[in-house]
């Protein structure tokens, strides 16, 4: 009798341990996948091929810019939300294409095309030894904005076992009573003072 | 009912048994080898890996064509427009006889690049409008119906920061050519913005 409940045990435990391997094992496309590299505002993150540095996020119910000699003013439902780094090549030159607004709870935006041609803004050519300022803006949902990671990838397609850079954005703007700070418009041409 | 000693492995099964095993030990490095050949070859051949040093001053037969680097300058620019701070302006171009060669097929990916001491590669940028001239950039002279025995003019634009600018050579890669490429030993000549 002890003989079989022991037998019994063996077998629920076996059946557990591998039940929980099979759900831990990684698909082939995740182990092949992207390499995150993980890194806070303010702070230099360092991939394979590019250096990148968040400095700032700003969210507005507008924005603003020249574009041909016009002033185009964009509104949205939701909120515009414009990132603000420094970024260096590395060993060669090459550049950003893609930028994704990942939110807290898994909603994943990609970059904003409603501005067209905007200075700063991917695909941003990078040299080596040449720190200069790139844009990133999305449009979210209210909801998406505290909490969120910035997700950036060099060229076009996904990297297969190459570095992702993950940033969280935890430095955002805050009114005085701890509210986000919602801006009416922001511009998103050249910053002023940043290039004489 | 089969005890193990009434019913032992025959003799020569076993030797085949362990056979196989001994097989798989060359068997298994050996399919890794085939099935991984094309990918290690052509990552080991297609990089800039041997360069083809040319003098100064010297011209050098690459791709059917016989590249001389006629002009290398550096020029400071001013920050503002496109161009990033603390960067310098660094223009190459060649006199090319083109001999014998099919351009699309000898020089297929074509692309001039400055190379620092520490293998770090800037590749041209189209921020920076120079003048107008006879001069095109290599892709656009590849497409360009060269005629065996003319010469043309080839000629591209970097961003390299002024710091590491008088240490930069340049490099010419052509994808048939890899993993030979050409590294012309001139440096930059300073040369003054005209005001």
């Amino acid at each position: 009798m002890k003989r079989r409940l022991a037998t019994l045990a063996l077998i629920v435990i076996a059946a557990v341990v591998l039940f929980a391997m099979q759900r831990s094992t990684l698909r082939y496309d995740e182990l092949t996948g992207a390499i995150p590299v993980r890194g806070r505002m303010h702070e230099a993150v360092s991939t394979r091929l590019f250096d990148i540095k968040v400095q700032q996020v700003q969210f507005a119910r507008k924005i603003a810019y020249r574009y041909l000699s016009k002033d185009q003013v964009f509104t949205t439902s939701g909120l515009w939300a414009v990132v603000t780094a420094t970024l260096t090549a590395r060993s060669e030159s090459m550049s950003i294409m893609r930028g994704y607004w990942d939110g807290p709870q898994g909603l994943r935006y990609e970059l904003s095309d409603r501005a067209v041609n905007p200075p700063d803004m991917p695909p941003i050519r990078l040299d080596p030894g040449l720190p200069r300022v790139g844009r990133f803006l999305f449009e979210i949902r209210p909801d998406q904005a505290g909490g969120a990671t910035l997700v950036v990838w060099p060229q076009g397609l996904p990297p297969r076992l190459d570095d992702e850079v993950h940033i969280a954005l935890d430095d955002l703007p805050r009114t005085a009573d701890g509210e986000l700070a919602v801006m009416d418009v922001v511009s998103i041409n050249r910053p002023d003072g940043a290039r004489r | 009912m089969n005890g193990r000693t009434d019913c032992p492995m025959r003799d020569d099964e076993s030797r085949w048994r362990r056979r196989s095993l001994y097989a798989l030990i060359l068997l298994i490095p050996l399919v890794i080898a085939v099935s991984a050949y094309d990918t290690i070859y052509d990552w080991w051949v297609g990089r800039d890996r041997l360069a083809k040093e040319v003098a100064v001053n010297a011209s050098a037969e690459f791709g059917g064509s016989q590249w001389k680097l006629s002009k290398f300058r550096m020029l400071p620019v001013p920050a503002g427009g496109e161009v990033p701070d603390g960067a310098m302006l660094v223009l190459a171009q060649f006199d090319v006889q083109v001999q014998q060669a099919d351009l699309p097929k000898d020089w297929r990916d074509c692309a001039i690049s400055l190379e620092s001491p520490d293998g770090r590669r800037w590749s041209a940028t189209d921020a920076v409008q120079l003048p107008r001239s006879d001069a095109r950039s290599c892709t656009r002279t590849m497409f360009s119906d060269v005629k065996p025995g003319s010469t043309v003019q080839v000629r591209e634009v970097f961003l390299a920061p002024r710091d590491v600018a008088a240490s930069l050579r340049v490099a010419v890669t052509l994808q048939p050519q890899q993993p030979h490429y050409l590294r012309f030993a001139q440096p930059p000549q300073l040369m003054q913005m005209k005001q």
